[in-house]
Parts: structure tokens; sequence; C-alpha cells
């Protein structure tokens, strides 16, 4: 119950904060930090609970990308139907995926998976009656969701700090369920998770799916977001790779990560945009952004979230040593 | 009627046969267990018994059902438990978590795995290390640690692959009279154990294994007396004698 | 249709170089370098670089590509790669993902690459297409050089490996990295040398491929697929399997494009799909030991 109150204040110190500067810019940018967040979970349910590292993420984000445009242009269903029809075929789509792959382990596993996004990338650029390939597709029609029209940057962020902040209660309760302790357990030791009752394949498929969901849900939303979606936005291995940076550098394997890590990257590669030096060489942000990601691996490979337990770690040694120094002295 | 029956059972790898033309019975209740030198083919014999690979020939019944074609996760859903000698513990997961953990899959909801993990983990007498990860365990902790997560399933028979090794002789004797307290809760335990006071101290009868083979198979005093026993253990110039 | 076969033998044998990096780097340290295609492009930007700035050949801007690749290669390892190794299995992929990041962008600074699709031209750039006709095949002359390139690094990477102490060392490595460190070999100092070897391929392959590609950060990406395939395909650290691999895919794709009707498109989906197959059927390559 204390997750939900702290989400409950996070939301509602956000959603307070953000519009006093009432600048479209701030808006978009943490937005794009909100749906990173959520893409995070995504990867970090099979990632980094149930220790499948995934490099092909991106067709999921891309199938709900693309499905909640043709739904939106097409039928101008409801965007909370759109939203969760684009994460169900994505998670219907990992099924299959995963019933192939799942053999494979550690980064064979990883291997897998990027072979297959690359597959998809490829069908995307080329099956141009759907995708309408290299070219990209536009939003045609204002979404509503639950019957209100959603247009505007601000409409936008509301939007995804609700969305964002649900996604993130419902990782930290799944993974205090009885599915969520599968996981962790599949991820620890396969042979220790099969000894002892656990269906691994069956557990991986659900982390699958569900992972994929959320990809998909929230590439739906990444997409009407955009109001224009290509390969290049949805399909790339970039895309694959930034969901696990962000879940890497906060944590991974842990709820807070994935806000923590979106929080300071995506805020991070805006700002380094923005700089006037970097204008002139456009590049130098992401060179920035490749060796920080180096560095987390290497000097934190446990993230910020571990960073900082490690720090109360021994901070509270330290004092727990004053107080016997004190006590004896 | 047994728990277990094993027939005929041959394991190759590649060309090296592991267990060869194996069979024995183990009855319901008892303690059985099974010795040989290190590359016997014991373990093996657990693997394919706990489903972990498939036997090249020969047939697996246990609790009246031919068990050849179940995965592990069946099997132990059956009531088929296994511990492994080589200790794989959830590391990152603290000893509470890992019995939990065990329990999840026998049980309906979390509350009922959690009771359970917490009578395990008083049972074994790991309550002291409750919070620790169970990374950091020493070694005969751990074994212990393989022995309460096997426990939480809420096995019949239960496998259980050299828990001594490595431990003090109080230790030792701690195990025997917890797995005697297992076995007398209703558990049928099979155990390979290369500790011959423990084997003495648990058994009512012995399966020995020799490249594969089984070479004997009786009560523990038939089994120290016999010929091929001795030759297997001491070499030749002991049986001679 | 033997003119389509040659086509896919000489690109076959230039992808197998860059295989043959990836896989020594696997076979010995269990790495999988996902910035291995970047040095590619920086093999491609050296050539290019001394090619424009004193003419040099691009065949003998290869022994500079050597060197840069190879000291990039064994300072990301030194620094990096081998401290992500303590962690889980997945830090070094994600390590070297982020230093493909670094190096693409890097190269694509404004004074190094920029954003520009670079094309190796000149008046005296004797290898711009360049065809040599052999017995009624015709032979793109740059790609046949780096065929026969192939074939003497083959050699001299077998030679090195069997009659050197060095090389000797490596193969001891690959084998078991505790009983050779336990028999007094600096196993990190041989990693490091061979992630730089690894590079160094990657470069000369980059030199082979200056003439006919065009240049550009991001183009090493395209390459890393390829090699990907390659090794899987071959035995993930197996020398023989590289080169062989390297023949199939180029022949494959060759093929695929020639005589698939609408092939072009989805030409890299035929590679892509044999590297799923075999890595899900045959994990230890087409030649390797099976399951
Ligand atoms: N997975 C395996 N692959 C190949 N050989 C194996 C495998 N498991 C065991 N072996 C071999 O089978 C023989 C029996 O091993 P094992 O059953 O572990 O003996 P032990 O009686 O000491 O438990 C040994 O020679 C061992 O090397
Ligand atoms: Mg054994």
């Amino acid at each position: 119950m204390r997750a939900v109150l702290y989400t409950l204040g996070a939301v509602i110190l956000v959603g307070a904060i953000v519009p006093i500067f009432a600048d479209i810019h701030i808006y978009s940018v943490v937005t794009t930090v909100l749906i990173w967040i959520m893409f995070g979970h995504a990867w970090n349910i099979l990632g980094g609970f149930t220790g499948q590292i995934s490099f092909g993420h991106a067709m999921f984000l891309a199938i709900g990308a693309y499905s909640a445009m043709i739904i939106t242009n097409h039928l101008q269903l409801d965007m909370f139907l759109t939203l969760i029809l684009g994460g169900l075929f994505a998670g219907l789509f990992s099924l299959p995926i995963g019933l192939l792959i799942f053999r494979l382990r550690g980064p064979y596993f990883g291997l897998g998976t990027l072979a297959i996004a690359e597959i998809i990338h490829i069908v995307g650029r080329n099956w141009k009656s759907v995708t309408n390939g290299g070219e990209g597709m536009m939003l045609l029609s204002v979404p509503k969701f639950l019957g209100i029209q959603i247009s505007s940057k601000d409409e936008y962020f509301y939007l995804a700090l609700i969305l964002t902040a649900a996604v993130s209660l419902f990782c930290y309760f799944l993974m205090k369920s009885k599915t969520g302790y599968m996981f962790i357990a599949v991820r620890e030791s396969q042979e220790s998770a099969e000894a002892i009752g656990i269906n691994t394949i069956l557990v991986k498929s659900k982390a699958f799916f569900i992972s994929a969901f959320l990809a998909g849900f929230t590439g739906a939303f990444y997409g009407l977001y955009n109001k224009f979606i290509d390969p290049d936005m949805t399909l790339t291995v970039s895309m694959s790779v930034e969901m696990i940076f962000v879940t890497v550098l906060g944590g991974i394997g842990t709820i807070l990560g994935p806000v923590i890590g979106a929080s300071i990257l995506i805020t991070l590669q805006e700002w380094l945009k923005d700089m006037d030096v970097l204008q002139a060489f456009p590049s130098l942000y992401l060179l920035i952004y490749g060796l920080v990601i180096m560095f987390v691996i290497v000097y934190l490979p446990g993230g910020i979230v571990d960073g900082i337990n490690q720090l109360k770690e021994r901070l509270s040694k330290r004092r727990r040593r004053d107080i016997e120094y004190t006590q004896s002295g | 009627m047994s728990i277990l029956k094993v027939d005929k059972l041959v394991k190759k790898f590649g060309g090296l046969t592991a267990v060869d033309q194996v069979s024995f019975e183990v009855e319901r209740g008892e303690i059985f267990a099974i010795i040989g030198p290190n590359g016997a083919g014991k373990t093996t014999c657990f693997n394919m018994i706990a489903g972990t690979f498939p036997a090249t020939s020969g047939s697996i019944i246990f609790d009246n059902q031919d068990i050849r074609e179940k995965k592990p996760h069946q099997l132990n859903r059956m009531g088929l438990a296994r511990t492994f000698q080589i200790v794989k513990p959830l590391a990152k997961l603290t000893v509470y978590e890992n019995v939990l953990v065990a329990g999840l899959s026998s049980s309906k909801h979390l509350q009922e795995a959690k009771t359970r993990a917490e009578v395990v983990l008083e049972k074994i007498g790991l309550d002291a290390y409750r919070d620790i990860p169970s990374g950091s365990l020493s070694i005969g902790n751990l074994k212990k640690l393989e022995l309460a997560r096997a426990l939480a399933t809420k096995p019949k028979l239960l496998l259980i692959d050299e828990p001594m090794g490595g431990l003090t002789p109080a230790e030792i004797d701690q195990l025997i009279l917890l797995i005697k307290e297992i076995n007398q809760e209703g558990v049928t335990i099979v155990i390979i154990e290369h500790i011959m006071r423990a084997v003495m101290a648990l058994a009512e009868r012995i399966a020995v294994l020799q490249n594969g083979r089984l070479i004997a198979l009786g009560k523990p005093e038939e089994i120290v007396e016999n010929e091929k026993v001795i030759k297997a253990y001491l070499g030749d110039a002991y049986a001679r004698r | 249709m033997l003119q389509t076969l040659f086509d896919g033998m000489m690109i076959g044998g230039i992808y197998a170089i860059i295989a043959l990096g990836l896989t020594i780097i696997f076979g010995v340290m269990k790495v999988i370098n996902m910035s291995h295609g970047d040095f590619v492009m920086i093999g491609m930007f050296v050539a290019y670089f001394l090619f424009k700035a004193i003419g040099l050949d691009p065949f003998l801007s290869m022994f500079v590509a050597v060197i840069v690749c190879f000291f990039i290669g064994f300072f990301l390892y030194k620094f990096f790669v081998e401290k992500a190794k303590k962690g889980r299995d997945e830090n070094t992929l994600l390590v070297t993902a982020g230093s493909s990041i670094f190096l693409v962008n890097f190269m694509a600074l404004p004074f190094l690459l920029g954003p520009n699709f670079l094309r190796m031209t000149g008046e005296n750039l004797y290898w711009e297409n360049k065809l040599w006709k052999i017995g009624g095949i015709t032979f793109n002359a740059s790609f046949l050089m780096g065929f026969i390139i192939t074939g003497l690094l083959i050699v001299i990477l077998h030679l090195f490996l069997t009659r050197t102490d060095t090389g000797l060392a490596i193969r001891a490595a690959s084998q078991e990295q505790m009983a050779a460190t336990i028999i007094g070999i600096n196993v990190s100092r041989i990693s490091a040398l061979t992630f730089g070897l690894g590079a160094a391929f990657a470069g000369i392959a980059g030199c082979v491929l200056a003439t006919t590609y065009p240049i550009y950060a991001s183009i090493g990406s395209l390459f890393l697929v390829k090699a990907f395939v390659i090794v899987v395909l071959g035995g993930m650290g197996s020398i023989p399997g590289a080169a062989i691999g390297g023949l199939i895919l180029g022949i494959t794709e060759s093929f695929g494009a020639t005589y698939i009707p609408g092939g072009t498109g989805y030409r890299d989906v035929f590679g892509l799909i044999l590297f799923l197959l075999i890595l899900l059927y045959r994990p230890h390559g087409l030649f390797g030991k099976g399951v």
C-alpha cells in the first residue's frame, strides 16, 4: 500500500510542477521520459526479472505503434481500447516467437531476438500496403481516451503520467505475486526452477507475453503521441537497445530502475541535444551517451538503484561503528 | 508396492556409457542409498529419474506411472523432489525467499507458500539465516538449503545427492538426524553419499554402482562383506586377503 | 550462373575476414562484440582518409588500418570489456553495444566522416569500378584481391596460432581459461591481444570494401549482422567455419538476389532466417558437433 501512496504522491507532484512552466518543450521532454519509463518496465519484466535479455523489443513497440495508427485512422476506436489492442497484438505475437527461441540461453537468446526483430524490420520496410514502407504513416484523426479528446502536448502529458503510474504499479504488484516470484526463480536458475516444480517454458512465455504487451501498449501510445511513425522511429535496433539502457542505468530487475534510468537518461539526452555546442556536432550527444553507458555497465553494473543501496549500507555501517565507538569510549 | 522402479536403465554420452543396465526398486517409506566411486554414474541416474535428460533406454516407474517422457517440473508436481550435488541456490534471493519460491507450485496462493517456508526453515534449522542472500551462505548451509527447498515442494520421494560433502563431523551428525526425521514423516528417500558413516547410519538398503554397472544391492551388513564392493573400493589386493 | 557463383564467392571471402575477427574473439573469451562492424567502418575510413590525404592505395592503407583497429580493440577490451566480464553474462553485450554507439558517433563528427555518405573516387584510384576478366568470368578487382587476402590471412592466422608462443597461448586460453592461468599464461593480456586482432581483421575488410561500398558512420551494423550469421553458421569460435560460412552466405545472397523475384528488398532476410534456423537446430554450427 505504501507503493500506491508513493506513486500517487509522485503523480501529484509531477502533475502539479510541470504545468507551472507552461512550456511546450518541457511537456514534451517529460512525456518522453514517461514513455521510456513504460518501455523500460516492459523490457525489465522479461530481461530484468526473468533474466531473458532481449535485443529485439522494438518489434513489439512497432506492432503496437502501427496497429494504433491503423486502428485510429480507419476505425476511430476509443484510445483506451486502441492501446489495449496494440498491447494485445504485440503480446500474441510474442507467443510463437517465445516457443521458437526459448530454447536459446544467455547471449544466444539475445542474438535470436535481434535476428527476429531485424526480419520484422525488413518486412516493415517492404510491406508497403500495411506500413507504407519507409515513408511512414501519419495520424489522420484526433483520438479520444474514454471519451476525452487527446491532442495537445499537455493532454498527452497528463495521460502519459496516469498510464505510467498505472504501469509502474502493475509491475510492482506483479512482482509481489506468485507469478513474479516464479519469474525471478527462472532468472536465478532454470534448472533449480524446474526442480521445484516450475514449468520454465510456461513462466517464460508469461513473462514474454506481459513484457511484449506492455511494449506494444506503450508503443501504441508512442505512435499516437508522435502523430507520425516510420520504420526508423520504431523498428531499429537502437530502439531495443534504448529500452535496455534506461533499465540497466537505473537498476536492472528493480521497479525503480526504469523510473530512475529513464528520468536521467532521457533528460540527459534532451538536454545534450539542446546545448549550443552540441548543435554544431549533432553526433556528440550520442557519443557522450555511449560513453556513459559503457562506464555505467562497467563501474555500476547494478545501476543507480544498487549504487544508492550500497551507499546507504556503507553509511549505516559507519553510523553503527560510530555508536559502538561512543559506547565503548 | 514399490514407489520407484528402475529397469535396465542405460545412459550414453557419445561413446561413453555412463549408466549401463541398472535396475533397482525402492520401497515406499524406506531410505535407500546409492554408493560408488566418483564417475560411477550415480548423479546420472538421478538426472534420468528426475527428468533432467532422457534415458537412452530402459524404463522408470514412479508411483505406478511410466515417467520417461516427463519434464522435471511435472515430476516435481507428482511428488518427486531432488537436490543437486553441485548446489544451485537462487543466489540473489534470501534464504527465506528461496524456500518460499520452492513452495509456490504446490501452494494455491502466496500466503500458503509463505507459511510453509517458515515451517520448513525452522525444521531444517536455517531460520537464523532467514534474511541472508543465499549466495553468501557457507557450503554446509547451502546443502541444507537444497534440502529445505526440496522439502518445501511436499515430496513423496526425495532424491538427495551427496548432501554431506564439505560438512564438519558435527554437521554430518545433525544432517543424519534430520534426514531420519524427514523419513519418519513419510517421505521415501534415495540418497547418494560417499561418507560411509552416514550411509550406514541411514540406509536400509544400499545399491553399489561402478563404471555405470550395478555391482551389488542389499542390506548394509551384506554390502560391507561383498567381495566385489570391497574390490571396487579398496582394490584387488584387499579382496584377495 | 557461374558468374553469380563467383560473385557470391568474392563477397563471401570478404565477409569471411570480418567473421574471422568476430569468431576468434568469441573463441577465446566467449564475448560477442557488438561493435565489431564498426571496426569495418573504421577501416573504410582509414583507407578513404589516407587516399584523400596522400593518395595511398587502400591495399597499402590496410597496414595502417590494422594498427589503428588493433589498438582501439586492445584498449576497448582492457578498459571496458574485461571489467564487464566480471558481471552478468549480458554485460559484455551491453558494454560493446555502448561502444558501438560511441564509435559510430565519434566517427560521425564533422571533421571525420560527418553525416555524409562518402564515396572513394579519384583519377589515380586504380580500383574504382575496376573489373578483371578471367576466363569469361568478370571479377570486381578489389574483391578478388580481398579474396586472395582472405586466403593469405587464414594461412597466416593458422601459422600464428600453431607456430608461435603467443598463438599457442591464445589457443590454450580458448580451451580452458582456468588451466591457462595455472600454467602461467597471462589470460588478460592474451584476451586483449585477441580482441585487438579481431578488430584488426575487421579493419582489413574495411579497406577492401572501401572502394565499392559507400562510407558512412553507421554502415558497421550491416556487416555486424552478416558476421553474426556467418559465425553461427560455421560454429562460434571456429576458424575454418568462419571461412566456409562466409562463402556460403556470399553465395546464398548472390543467388537469392539474382534468381528470386523481388529478392532484392528481402535480400538480408535470407541470411537472417538461415541464422535463426541454425541457432535453433544446430547451435554448434553446420560443421561443429551436435548438441
Ligand atoms: N552431461 C554430461 N555429458 C557428458 N558426460 C557426462 C555428463 N554427465 C555425466 N557425465 C559423465 O558420466 C559419468 C558418470 O558421471 P556421474 O553420474 O556424475 O558420476 P557420479 O557417480 O560421480 O555422480 C562420468 O564419466 C561423467 O563424466
Ligand atoms: Mg555425482
